[in-house]
């Protein structure tokens, strides 16, 4: 059942993804984004990710395409009609796709991806860390928090806090412009 | 992990039973506080109100506005419902008797509530009506502000005992319940609960005199069944949540030796209590503008508990009693 399921959500993943792009409402192509996010996080709840799956969930649906959908109900559009698009933006569509799909390809050719994800062969995938980290200590290790946590804290604290005073002002600078 | 068919009839027949009589007890606690009577007229002491209410919902004709948009328009209600229903996998109503002890159920219950508001945001949109259309935006607005509060509430209290599942929260609350050191901190919780919850004096999105019933406007019989048995169905598990998070679950104060039959019965009499003050809390106050609202949110609330956030943390550091 899982081997089918780990077949059958990337497929549909795809197929949506595919929609998203002629769907010629734009509400529904934004439904058709939801259900991409949805399927890439049962996607990754069942390889063993589940932190990353409701993170995923917590983030991508609930709150950026929540703002998504907000924005494109408010505004008044109408049906469109994909021939009239103009052509040029489909070569520049190209040699991104392109160089997205090479960068991507390389990534994978780098790194050795289990087919499932325990707490041990997470902490090897992130080469600082499991070189810190004594051989017998990364049996107390159970849960994919503490591997993330210790990857955050002890692998990068420098990007940890870079990130999260990008994250400060992002939230408090709305907020000063708003009110 | 693996639910069976009668595990989930076990949990969800006696939850809509629950719901069924949340209702009538809100309009007995408001009649008698507002010097009512309440409905009496159906069974003895209208016992059987809720029963007719549901069975009148049933048998009304459904009624479908022309310019909707169909399938999301029926789709609405069921995810609501859906997803108001599926928080109760990782509830513990005693020692170690959860659907699936998930160590990261806390996590589980904030994305599903987040994934509630489109249920909200779909039944309005799909409506084609100016009323439920405001009601969606007005309601899905402030879903997303509170949402924000919601998360920085719970990550303060998950510091405390240093993991996400819940069962583990209700054994680390052994010796204290975490009311007691984190009592500012619950009457930001409860303002929280009541905006998420969308009751009042937080139910902007369906406020009577302006919007008719909000983004469910439209929805009539069965479909509005739905939604009605999705927010009382919520505010229950909300409930329970906050008596899981703050007044330790199913514990008795003191080290009295339970079974798990009346473990359960303490975090139910725990969740009533919070229920009736849910209740209580909309009999008391008038409802306030949706700028208050915001600002209540943006500038009051994200302010504070932002400091909370380092506060708490740093005093555990301080006192060297973190987990």
């Amino acid at each position: 059942m899982r081997l089918f399921l780990l077949e059958l959500l990337p497929f549909l993943a795809l197929v949506s993804a595919i929609f998203v792009i002629t769907a010629d409402n734009p509400i529904l192509g934004v439904l058709f984004l939801i259900g991409v996010f949805l399927t890439v996080s049962g996607y990754l709840a069942l390889i063993g990710l589940t932190f990353l799956a409701l993170t995923y969930l917590i983030i991508y649906v609930g709150a950026i395409a929540i703002l998504f959908l907000f924005v494109v109900m408010m505004m008044d559009l109408n049906l469109l009609d994909l021939s009239e698009l103009p052509s040029v933006s489909f070569p520049v569509a190209a040699i991104l796709a392109s160089s997205l799909l090479a960068s991507l390809i390389s990534l994978l050719n780098q790194c050795n991806i289990p087919f499932w994800f325990d707490s041990l062969n997470l902490i090897h995938l992130i080469p600082s860390l499991s070189s810190t980290l004594s051989w017998s200590s990364t049996f107390h290790l159970i849960e994919h928090l503490h591997v993330l946590g210790l990857a955050l804290y002890v692998a990068f604290p420098l990007l940890l806090i870079i990130v999260g005073l990008i994250l400060l002002l992002a939230i408090i600078g709305p907020i000063v412009l708003c009110l | 992990m693996t639910l069976s068919f009668l595990d989930s009839l076990i949990l969800v027949i006696p939850l809509l039973g629950s719901i069924a009589y949340l209702t009538l007890a809100e309009r007995k606690v408001m009649g008698s506080m507002q010097r009512r009577l309440g409905p009496n007229q159906v069974g003895s002491y209208g016992l059987l109100q809720p029963l007719s209410d549901g069975l009148k919902l049933l048998v009304k004709e459904s009624v479908l506005p022309s310019q909707a948009n169909k399938g999301l328009f029926y789709l609405a209600p069921f995810i609501t419902l859906t997803l108001s229903l599926l928080g109760w996998i990782p509830i513990p109503f005693a020692k170690a008797s959860p659907l699936a002890d998930m160590s990261l159920g806390l996590l589980y219950l904030m994305a599903l509530s987040s994934l509630g508001v489109y249920g909200v945001l779909l039944a309005g949109w799909s409506a084609n009506s100016k009323y439920a259309f405001i009601g969606s935006l007005r309601s899905t607005a402030q879903l997303v502000s509170y949402e924000l509060p919601f998360a920085l509430l719970i990550l303060i209290v998950v510091i405390i005992p240093g993991s996400l599942s819940l069962s583990h929260i209700i054994e680390a609350q052994e010796p204290v319940w975490y009311l007691v050191p984190l009592l500012p901190i619950w009457v930001l919780w409860v303002m929280v609960v009541v905006a998420e919850t969308n009751r009042a004096p937080f139910d902007l999105p369906e406020s009577e005199s302006e919007l008719v019933a909000g983004f469910f406007t439209e929805h009539s019989a069965l479909p509005f069944a739905y939604f009605f048995l999705a927010e009382y169905g919520s505010m229950i598990l909300i409930s329970v949540l906050s008596s899981i998070l703050f007044l330790g679950g199913y514990l008795l104060p003191g080290d009295i030796s339970t079974s798990p039959v009346l473990e359960s019965l303490v975090l139910g009499v725990k969740s009533c209590f919070l229920l009736f003050l849910l209740i209580w809390i909309r009999a008391s106050f008038p409802r306030v503008r949706f700028d208050q609202l915001m600002y209540l949110c943006w500038a009051g609330l994200i302010p504070i508990l932002f400091g909370l956030v380092i506060l708490v943390p740093s005093i555990l550091v301080a006192f060297d009693i973190l987990p």
